[in-house]
């Protein structure tokens, strides 16, 4: 506290330094942006994203509640694929025990609340290690976590993707453990998070930015120290943060790597946008409810834009806020897409992982993060400055600057709630009732994706960005789910069906052929016979005889995912117990 | 510098409010129950005996000839499907329920009813032929690149 503070500017201060109280101010901004998501608890959302997300949860919720199973398969899509290999599931998540609490259509949108608290914090403690005052923390805090994208993801479904809000825990993570290791583990969580929160968009990009930023930051090191082991520690932190997010989320991680590797999305990306859409409008311009194209897509504020481009023009922030800088910038250029040898997506879009993200305009979201960062330096400077004046001025900046970063936020939040119930409301798709009956496959309409769970019917209308395997023998007519290959053999009796197990009783005066209309996959195994894949379908060769035939789901990738859970924890406690890196900042 | 309690207090309150709102907002709002049992020597299900819906299956499907024409005439303009038929589904979508409106049914009854008329081979009515799918099914999703993108504008 300087001497010259005002009784009111201490207490403000001392407010937000406060933990709880910060905690308690962010809550309630969300609250105040986020209201909407009260209304209707029991609707869905509009958009087919909406659906398609709600379906997955929905799945996930029935297996858990219903058959207290781990969400491993859903037989209710395409005749059956993997749940938990699935990219695009969002349930091995912290706040999964709110959609199991409050149902999928209210559980999902109060998922919301505690990730935007969390996010706007970790964005203050970034900017506040990043060594800024209070006032840079403020917009840091308010200005990434409520950007365009963050209520357009809500309105438009895109469930999970809200996750990147807490970017700036990952980036704080991994700045603290450059100096103490242990926090290493810290940013590991919450990236871990965002994997298992459909982090299949935005976790390229965010590890795209560490990987940007470590680069930046060894570069210093070998400038400033000179020593190939400090330039270097940069990077092996920024390895041993990924790795350890990878072995948090192994259970996810692994079997979704494999579907990744064995199913690749393969993207014909041809897209370029200008340099004004790359370099403005997406993060300048207020936000539509548009898609790609539209202006404001990852809108951040004009103001924050402008202390964007005040920290780029000016040579003293410029020193300061180089890093932040220039990975902004990185992710501009991304943005332009493929624009030849010259675009630098052009050459990333070759690697295995990031050929499969579609659109450039998805690399302004964390461009966005790096402008709000490089922002935050901006309001820090003129901060400054404005303090380094006279009395009357240094009084006036004590009110102007923090009124202007609230302003920032405010802003923000009301151009979200314009969004969200302008034209009409978000949640209008009404849930049907629980109707429990046998489950059977049925021809089913994928624009209605979270009936299905709801009736006990799967759909084989179906459409999933990952080319799963589906079998071209599925049919939405059979008498029973479960019948011979040779119908005069014997007799078949399905004595429980759940998602993952599934117990029959067969009486075979010959060997015979059972199958199941669901997808073969390699997690089937069974306590009689050989399982194997007939014509797609799931199969068992069973001898002559009476027979008790369990049909077990365990995705061999899932053991793999426990033991690199094992093995990241192991890490976590030798981190734990290592000193602080001798190499300082 | 320590944090006094009243500061965590006036958080866990807050916490609790907000906890205690989306408890209201959850419970005035229950989950419904329906059964699918069919009863009675009607066979009634969903409070409609077997014939009637035999009768709302058949008004179900009567538009699918002209949704197939129409699908089979037009580009699919899904990015991701797994069918050719998408265009087909999109059409079903917005017949399906135009039909139980005029009914006065509930979308998922609706559907329910297609299903059972369906799996049990219910008589589609004159001049209708019925499939069960674009069959034979597309073995695997297709790849992006195979397709013509005609649209991606709007949500993503």
């Amino acid at each position: 506290m300087k001497p010259d503070d005002s009784p009111f500017a201490t207490r403000v201060a001392a407010a937000l330094d406060s933990t709880p109280l910060r905690l308690s101010f962010f809550l309630l901004l969300v609250l105040a942006g986020f209201w909407p998501i009260f209304v209707s608890p029991r609707n869905g959302g509009w958009s087919l994203d909406w659906l398609f997300f709600q379906f997955f949860d929905e799945v996930a919720r029935k297996t858990i509640l219903e058959f207290h199973q781990l969400p491993l398969w859903n037989p209710y899509f395409c005749g059956g694929i993997p749940q938990m290999g699935n990219p695009q599931t969002t349930f091995l998540v912290p706040t999964f025990p709110l959609v199991l609490i409050f149902g999928t259509t209210f559980g999902e949108r109060l998922s919301n609340l505690p990730v935007m608290v969390l996010g706007c914090e970790g964005m203050w403690r970034l900017v506040r290690h990043l060594g800024l005052r209070r006032s840079a923390a403020l917009l840091g805090a308010l200005a990434f976590p409520f950007f365009g994208r963050t209520f357009a993801w809500l309105f438009h479904g895109q469930h999970g993707l809200i996750g990147f809000a807490l970017s700036g825990w990952v980036l704080f993570g991994y700045l603290k453990g450059l100096e103490r290791p242990r926090y290493l583990a810290l940013g590991a969580f919450f990236l871990a998070w965002q994997m298992c929160f459909r982090g299949i968009e935005t976790v390229p990009g965010l590890a795209l930015g560490l990987g940007v930023w470590a680069t930046l930051e060894a570069a210093r090191r070998w400038r400033d120290e000179g020593s190939a082991r400090a330039a270097i520690w940069p990077l092996v932190a920024a390895l041993v943060l990924g790795a350890l997010a990878l072995g948090y989320a192994g259970l996810r991680m692994a079997p979704v790597l494999e579907t990744l590797l064995r199913h690749p999305r393969i993207v014909d990306e041809t897209r370029a946008r200008t340099v004004s859409n790359a370099f403005f409008q997406v993060y300048g311009l207020p936000p539509t409810l548009g898609g790609f194209e539209s202006p404001g897509y990852c809108y951040v504020g004009v103001t924050t834009y402008l202390l964007f481009v005040g920290a780029l023009s000016f040579a003293r922030v410029r020193r300061r806020a180089w890093i932040p800088l220039l990975t902004a910038v990185f992710f501009m250029l991304m943005t332009l897409g493929m624009r030849g040898p010259l675009s630098p997506l052009y050459w990333l879009h070759r690697l295995p992982l990031l050929r499969s993200l579609r659109n450039p305009t998805l690399w302004s979201c964390p461009g966005a993060l790096f402008v709000v960062l490089s922002a935050s330096y901006g309001v820090d400077a003129l901060d400054g400055w404005l303090r380094e004046r006279g009395d009357r001025i240094r009084r006036l900046a004590r009110f102007a600057i923090p009124a202007l970063v609230l302003a920032v936020g405010l802003e923000l939040l009301v151009q979200g709630n314009l969004q969200m119930v302008g034209d009409h409301s978000a949640f209008t798709w009404q849930t049907p009732p629980r109707v429990t009956q046998e489950f059977r496959q049925g021809r089913g309409n994928y624009f209605e994706f979270p009936l299905w769970p709801y009736l006990d019917r799967g759909t084989l209308s179906c459409y999933d960005e990952t080319p799963f395997v589906a079998s071209a023998a599925l049919r939405p007519d059979l008498p029973s789910e479960e019948y011979l290959a040779d119908s005069d053999a014997g007799a078949l009796e399905r004595v429980r069906w759940s998602p993952n197990r599934l117990e029959l009783k067969a009486s075979l005066r010959r060997p015979s052929t059972v199958i199941i209309n669901q997808n073969y996959d390699e997690g089937w195994h069974s306590s009689v016979g050989d399982v194997h894949s007939l014509k797609g379908l799931l199969a068992v060769d069973l001898p002559a005889g009476e027979h008790s035939l369990t049909l077990r789901m365990w995705p061999r990738m899932c053991t793999v995912g426990l033991c690199a859970m094992a093995l990241a924890l192991l890490g976590t406690l030798m981190l734990w117990r290592r000193p602080r890196s001798r190499v300082q900042r | 510098m320590t944090t006094p309690h009243r500061h965590w207090t006036i958080f866990v309150a807050l916490f609790v409010a907000t906890t205690t709102l989306a408890i209201f907002v959850d419970h005035r709002a229950p989950a419904p129950l329906a059964s699918a049992a069919i009863t009675g020597p009607e066979r009634s299900r969903f409070g409609l005996t077997e014939l009637r819906r035999r009768a709302l299956y058949q008004r179900l499907v009567a538009g699918e000839p002209a949704d197939r024409a129409a699908a089979a005439t037009r580009s699919e303009n899904a990015i991701w499907n797994r069918n050719r038929d998408s265009y087909f589904h999109e059409l079903e979508w917005r017949r399906i329920p135009g039909v139980c409106r005029r009914e006065n049914l509930p979308v998922w009854i609706g559907y329910l009813i297609l299903d059972e008329g369906i799996r049990e081979h219910w008589p589609a009515g004159p001049r209708v032929t019925l499939y069960t799918d674009d069959a034979p099914l597309a073995p695997v999703t297709r790849p992006l690149s195979e397709r013509r993108v005609l649209s991606t504008s709007g949500a993503e």
